[in-house]
């Protein structure tokens, strides 16, 4: 019996020092973010975060993830990609790029304990990439408007950040200095916002108390560190030079050049300070 | 002292001007007296406005400078405590904050959840809603619609990615080939399009093996429903050789009803386009019948040329594919039915090297070939949760009957007919038990028929043979695949049998040859076979470990002793993938394989006019090791991409092709020996994006060495033929009315036998293509090819070709086109080409000027 008890507090003990951080709230946002023919990519995410960490993902995304980080789970994952191999034979090319895999790519987990905020991102299509970035580099200047959003009285808040100017709303009413995608550092949830133009922005258009556990990134050690505005400009070569980058890799697409010179991208990235 | 004085108040002064109030402060958890992390520390105004904030951090302190704090209040606020508001007018600093437990009310509002399901969403679009005035075909209208990109070709991409499947009212008629469709059907017949998400094809795998990726099903408004649509392109011109008229043309029909669909295309052209390869299966499994022809009077080919420019015919192509619904299964047939007419006129120079002097026989061909070949392809399919059900029933009736004229050394006219039947019928069976267990059952049952007539007239002496070749096949299988911490495992078992009988009769022969004429073989087997198979994932390496054991008895009707075998060939893969940018994969593989069956044939087959060959009369076993290395680095950031492999391979037969001449036929048989060959090669590729000019470059070069030993006029020969080739490729896309493309290859080989090596005989190819577009509906391409090839040593045919060819769209419904190719008419090719044993010298013939004006009509 005392050894059953022991056996207890020490499962008790092991359970603590394990126990994992819990969220506070779990918000749903909207990207505002279009694809180069101006169609809006409809990509969502969701933000869990308590007073100290957040994380913010796409569910789909890491269900994706959680799925590739098991033997089982990959196995499956490469059996749907080679049925979708075979449906691009039956159709006469292959796109590499094109088969399954995760749309939306970025995490973004910030923890106010030590200032850093971490994102992890896709390169290419396989070549998983993190950098890491201190809080310091977003300071707000706090204005005087107001406007509800999902019955919460917001307030204004304008910053500058990597190459865009933001407008963002957020309510003391919900004492979380966090938000969407890298925003943060304003004294209270920050529930919408949206660069200059209209072109980039998030949406909070859910939003739930939850005791969901924040995890991190499934498969966190395939990521390797890189300068965040060499992935941006590599991003950006890729953008620019698509059948370059899959002819440099040796694979060989037929794309009439009528449908290249139309996406000459006129659209930029969520950062713009990389060029 | 009064000046000090003085300097004193002067400081106490300007230090209050400056005067900052320091806002410090713990934030305390009043219960447990632990101090609080990240609750939200806010200053507000007289007017209650944020002045400034913080968070209290690891130590629940917190620090503000404020320049005053009068009427200022102090608000500390955090998740399920109650807020804390405090006036700053008369406290002093640090301040503790002690935080009672309360509730943060949360209005809520449900967080959508997006999540992968079994069957995922279904979107529903109205059509009417979407489509506009100049909207023709279904493909426009879903281009408006959110998330989804239609491209030329008819292929659909939701969200960016392609779709898995595309019904018609819920029946997958077309499989892949759905661009028809697409660009077929006109939106007014369309009433709604259905998005279904996450869309897993095979119900039984549902929720073992997820998909993201999207189908779309189109649901026709009634009226649709009982009608035939039709689009089409037709073209007309003149071409300068062979002279005469020329066409092309394209037809598509389709009916969608409920219950039952049909599409049906036809397609026929004497442009020099290959119509059999748009009728290609590529999900085809290869036939396990295993029969292949002996009789080789085919059409004499140009390697290393586009068809367009060497194929002289006449092609129509008919396709008819409609499925029907019954119950929950449905049930589809293909059928196809082309007719092909090709004609060749060839002069070639055959080089046997001898070591008494070579032998060299010229030749001119003239052949003509027809052939008809009809296949139909019968599918049954029941796509439920529990089991997947595939029956597919495939017959295939060729006709080819070929004609040759040759003259030259030995003048004579040979004709084959050599049809082909053939049935087979594949089951196919997926059962799911408690839930996460699946097992794959599978027969396979196929007969083929190929029999082979070959009539001869030399020096008007008739020769006549006639072989009769069929075999029966049946494969009964089933696989089962489970996962133990990291470790896969998978066993596939089964039963193979086979049963094979041949005959072959040449009754008057040249008397010059020795032997029988006569071939009287049956060739049976029956296997029992398992396959297990390891996959073990660390980290950053996977293990692979593949064993096939079977057991096999081989009988041959008395003819040649029974064998029984057992064949065991393990290989072993290693995958280490140290970082993002590299990977490098060693295979190794070794093993014992039965010999071709349809070697095993005492008597002499006569192959063509001068070539006989008679086959081993025992079973043997031949063996094989081989090793290989290839590693993978890319750079993305930079744009760089390069691979290389490396592969060195032994095989060991103990028979050995012996080649030779008895006036002037050419006798192959085989002979006991051992017989050892030994292959490496390598290649490597690097790629780079040039992104200065939308663009790319590529730069690839390969070696390969291949020694072997053969028995020729009873000596032994010992042969090495190594070659190299080198290839580079540059394009770009550098404004928006201008694109190129370049291409060149460099290629080195030599032929050395037993010691004494032929001289390193080159061939280089240089392509460019240039593309203006002017204007957004008009195109012009102007592409040229060069061709460089080294006939004898240090003696070069060159060639060039130029083609251009000019589009204007006029609107999204009529496109026009005018092509002309082979602008300097170039009509003829030479090249020399080695085998192991001979040479060969050849003069071909090229389409020449081509003009043709085409226009395309979409509905």
């Amino acid at each position: 019996m005392k050894q059953r008890i022991t056996f207890l507090l020490l499962f008790l003990v092991a359970i603590n020092a394990f126990a994992q951080p819990k969220a506070d709230i779990e918000v749903s946002y909207s990207e505002i973010s279009f694809f180069e023919n101006g169609k809006e990519r409809n990509h969502k995410y969701h933000l869990l975060a308590n007073s100290t960490q957040s994380k913010f993902f796409n569910p789909r995304s890491e269900e994706v993830d959680s799925m590739s980080s098991t033997p089982e789970g990959l196995a499956n994952f490469k059996k749907t990609q080679e049925s979708a191999l075979q449906a691009m034979l039956a159709q006469g090319s292959i796109d590499v790029t094109k088969l399954p895999r995760k749309v939306e790519s970025v995490y973004v987990l910030k923890s106010s304990a030590d200032s850093i905020m971490t994102v992890y991102d896709l390169l290419d299509t396989d070549e998983p990439v993190y950098y890491t970035e201190p809080y310091s580099e977003m300071t707000w200047e706090i204005g005087d408007s107001t406007k509800t959003i999902l019955g919460y009285e917001c307030i204004r808040a304008d910053t500058d950040y990597h190459g865009r100017h933001w407008t963002a709303w957020f309510t003391p009413e919900i004492p979380i200095q966090d938000g969407p995608w890298k925003f943060h550092g304003l004294p209270g949830l920050i529930l919408e916002v949206r660069g200059t133009g209209g072109k980039y922005g998030y949406v909070a258009d859910g939003i739930e108390k939850s005791e969901k556990i924040i995890n991190g990134v499934y498969g966190a050690e395939q990521y390797e560190k890189r300068d965040r505005k060499a992935i941006l400009r590599a991003k950006r070569a890729m953008r620019d030079n698509p059948m370059g980058h899959l002819k440099a890799k040796g694979i060989n697409v037929e794309i009439s050049p009528e449908n290249l010179s139309k996406s000459s991208g006129t659209g930029d990235f969520i950062e713009t300070d990389y060029r | 002292m009064n000046r000090l004085f003085i300097y004193l108040i002067c400081i106490l002064v300007s230090a209050s001007a400056v005067a900052q109030v320091n806002v410090t402060g713990n934030v305390i958890d009043k219960d447990s007296n632990e101090p609080l992390v990240g609750a939200s520390v806010i200053v507000k105004g007289a007017d209650g406005k944020i002045k400034k904030f913080s968070s209290s951090k690891t130590n629940g302190g917190f620090s503000i400078n404020m320049p005053s704090v009068d009427g200022c209040r102090l608000e500390v606020t955090m998740m399920s405590f109650a807020k804390q508001s405090i006036p700053l007018d008369s406290v002093s600093f640090p301040l503790t904050v002690y935080m009672e437990p309360g509730t943060t009310l949360l209005k809520e509002v449900t967080v959508k959840s997006d999540r992968i399901r079994e069957q995922g969403d279904t979107i529903t679009y109205n059509v009417g809603s979407f489509a506009q005035q100049q909207d023709r075909s279904i493909g426009d209208v879903l281009k408006r619609m959110p998330g989804i990109d239609v491209a030329n070709n008819g292929k659909i991409q939701y969200q960016g990615e392609d779709i898995n499947k595309f019904y018609i009212e819920g029946s997958d008629l077309l499989g892949g080939k759905y661009g028809i469709a697409t660009n077929g059907i006109s939106h007014e017949d369309v009433g709604a399009v259905e998005v279904m998400e996450n869309h897993q094809p095979m119900q039984v795998l549902s929720g073992i093996s997820f998909s993201d990726k999207a189908a779309i099903n189109l649901k026709l408004k009634n009226k649709a429903k009982a009608t035939w649509t039709f689009h089409g392109d037709a073209g007309g011109g003149w071409s300068w050789q062979p002279e005469g008229a020329i066409w092309d043309g394209e037809l598509f029909a389709m009916a969608v009803m409920p219950g039952f669909q049909n599409i049906t295309t036809l397609r026929t052209n004497n442009t020099g386009e290959n119509l059999a390869s748009s009728s290609t299966d590529f999900f085809a499994d290869r036939r396990q019948t295993g029969l292949s022809r002996y009789v080789g009077v085919g059409l004499p080919g140009v390697p290393s040329l586009n068809d367009k420019r060497t194929l002289f015919n006449r092609s129509f192509l008919v396709s008819t594919n409609s499925l029907r619904k019954f119950g929950r299964g449905e049930f589809k047939a293909n059928i196809d039915y082309s007719f092909n007419r090709v004609t060749t006129d060839a002069s070639n120079i055959t080089t046997y090297f001898l070591d008494d002097g070579n032998r060299i026989i010229p030749e001119n061909r003239s052949g003509k070939e027809h052939s008809h070949s009809l296949s139909g392809k019968f599918i049954y399919e029941l796509n439920q949760k529990t089991a997947f059900i595939n029956n597919t029933l495939q017959t295939n009736i060729d006709w080819n009957d070929v004609s040759l004229a040759t003259t030259g050394s030995l003048p004579n006219g040979q004709s084959a007919k050599l049809p082909d039947y053939y049935v087979g019928n594949k089951f196919k069976m997926i059962k799911r038990f408690n839930g996460k267990h699946l097992v794959t059952f599978q027969s396979v049952n196929e007969w083929e028929s190929l029999p082979q007539t070959l009539n001869l007239d030399i020096d008007s002496q008739q020769f006549n043979q006639h072989i009769s070749d069929h075999a029966f096949y049946t494969h009964e299988s089933a696989a089962y695949a489970f996962n133990i911490k990291g470790m896969t495992l998978s066993l596939e078992g089964g039963i193979k049998g086979y049963l094979r009988s041949m005959d072959s009769q040449l009754p008057e022969f040249p008397e010059e040859l020795p032997g029988l004429t006569e071939n009287v073989v049956n060739t049976n087997y029956l296997t029992v076979y398992a396959t297990p198979k390891f996959e073990y994932w660390v980290r950053r390496v996977n293990l692979a470990f593949n064993i096939p054991i079977s057991y096999a008895h081989y009988s041959f009707d008395k003819a040649i002793a029974n064998h029984d075998e057992v064949y065991f060939s393990p290989s072993l893969s290693f995958n280490w993938k140290p970082n993002n940018r590299f990977s490098g994969t060693l295979r190794g593989g070794l093993g014992r394989s039965p010999m071709n069956l349809n070697l095993i044939h005492p008597g002499l087959i006569m192959t063509d006019y001068r070539t006989l060959k008679s086959g081993v009369d025992d079973f043997y076993n031949s063996s094989s090791q081989n090793v290989s290395a290839s590693i993978n680095y890319k750079h993305t950031r930079h744009g760089l991409f390069a691979n290389g492999m490396v592969m060195q391979s032994w095989n060991h037969v103990p028979y050995t092709m012996a080649q030779q001449l008895y006036g002037d036929y050419v006798v192959y048989s085989y002979a006991d020996a051992r017989n050892d060959g030994k292959t490496f090669m390598a290649m490597g590729n690097i790629g780079k994006t040039l992104d200065f000019m939308r663009g790319s470059c590529n730069v690839n070069g390969s070696f390969r060495r291949n020694e072997a030993h053969l028995l020729s006029q009873q000596q032994s020969v010992n042969s090495v033929s190594t070659g190299w080739s080198v290839g580079g490729k540059i394009n770009g896309n550098p404004c928006r009315w201008f694109s190129f493309d370049y291409r060149i290859d460099y290629s080195d080989s030599r032929l050395t036998m037993n010691s004494l090596s032929e001289s390193w005989l080159s061939t280089m190819e240089n392509e460019l293509s240039l593309t203006f577009i002017p204007y957004r509906k008009w195109q012009w391409t102007v592409s040229g090819e060069h061709y460089r090839n080294e006939l004898t040593e240090h003696n070069y045919k060159n060639i060039v070709m130029l083609d251009t060819k000019l589009t204007f769209q006029l609107n999204k419904r009529i496109e026009f086109a005018a092509s002309l190719t082979n602008i300097l008419n170039k009509r003829s090719y030479n090249y020399t080409t080695y085998s192991q044993l001979s040479s060969f010298e050849s003069q071909r013939q090229l389409r020449g000027r081509q003009l043709l004006f085409s226009i395309t009509i979409r509905k």
